[in-house]
């Protein structure tokens, strides 16, 4: 982690609550709470970024895991879970079979 | 074969049944991002450190320049452009794929393409794995919720 600097930031009241209840339940103190949500949320709003991406033909699997953090694996779990699914044909399925065989 | 089909294949539990029966390259970059679950215990990434070691998957080079312009021109990671840089230069080689950005670079590519469900089919009508192991497979792919589901059925069918 890099050295700490100062950022200025006016949040909402029901936003600082989510801070707080955070530092309470996790027993620290509300800089670490809020950094950790900030990380958390980061995360997740990459996962969804990327996941929309692939989805739409922008980018593979693999891309998406590198620029999310994640491993290919636990990519293809959060793309199983959008609902995305492979664009493969029955005639794609039945060219691939021949080949086979 | 890339990083997506060696892990559904070795969740499927059949990846070790297709590197006995056909030959099977993976580029170092696919390594690597199977790999990288090794950290993790996942078991794919076991599995796929342990047919490396004894020779039944093959590891070979690809193409750097030719990786690098797939990844830019469908914004592919280094794996999956790498697959099929190999592909367009390994003459009789049948990509295996279930990435949809690989699947489309293929096909732009005219490469022979496959998915892991064929791959189970051909493992099961060549009497390389029982019946009861494909439908497991297909089972095991069909909860992994990446395919289609009338895909799973049409390959249900080819089995039963």
């Amino acid at each position: 982690m890099s050295e700490a600097q100062f950022l200025g930031a006016r949040l909402e009241g029901d936003i600082i609550q989510m801070v707080e209840k955070t530092a309470q339940e996790e027993h620290v103190d509300k800089t670490k709470a809020l950094k950790d949500l900030i990380i958390l949320g980061r995360k997740q709003f990459l996962i969804r970024r990327y996941m929309e991406l692939y989805r739409g033909g922008g980018c593979s699997i693999d891309q998406a895991a590198k620029e999310v953090g994640l491993t290919v694996a636990e990519m293809m779990q959060e793309a199983s879970r959008a609902g995305i699914k492979s664009t493969e044909t029955i005639e794609e399925y039945r060219r691939g079979l021949k080949l086979l065989a | 074969m890339d990083a997506c089909s060696a892990i559904l294949l070795a969740k499927a539990s059949v990846l070790e049944s297709c590197a006995d029966n056909q030959v099977i390259f993976m580029t170092p970059d696919v390594y690597e991002e199977v790999m990288a679950g090794k950290e993790r215990m996942f078991p794919d990434a076991l599995l796929v450190e342990r047919l490396t070691e004894n020779k039944k998957l093959k590891i070979i080079k690809e193409d750097r320049a030719l990786t690098k312009k797939f990844m830019q021109d469908f914004n592919m990671g280094r794996g999956e452009a790498s697959i099929v840089a190999i592909t367009i230069k390994e003459i009789n080689t049948l990509i295996l794929t279930d990435n949809r950005q690989g699947r489309k670079a293929a096909t732009i590519n005219n490469l022979s393409l496959l998915g892991s469900i064929e791959m189970v089919v051909h493992l099961y009508q060549k009497k390389k794995i029982s019946r009861e192991k494909a439908a497991t497979a297909l089972k095991i792919l069909q909860e992994e919720g990446w395919f289609e589901p009338f895909l799973i059925e049409k390959a249900r069918e080819e089995i039963a």
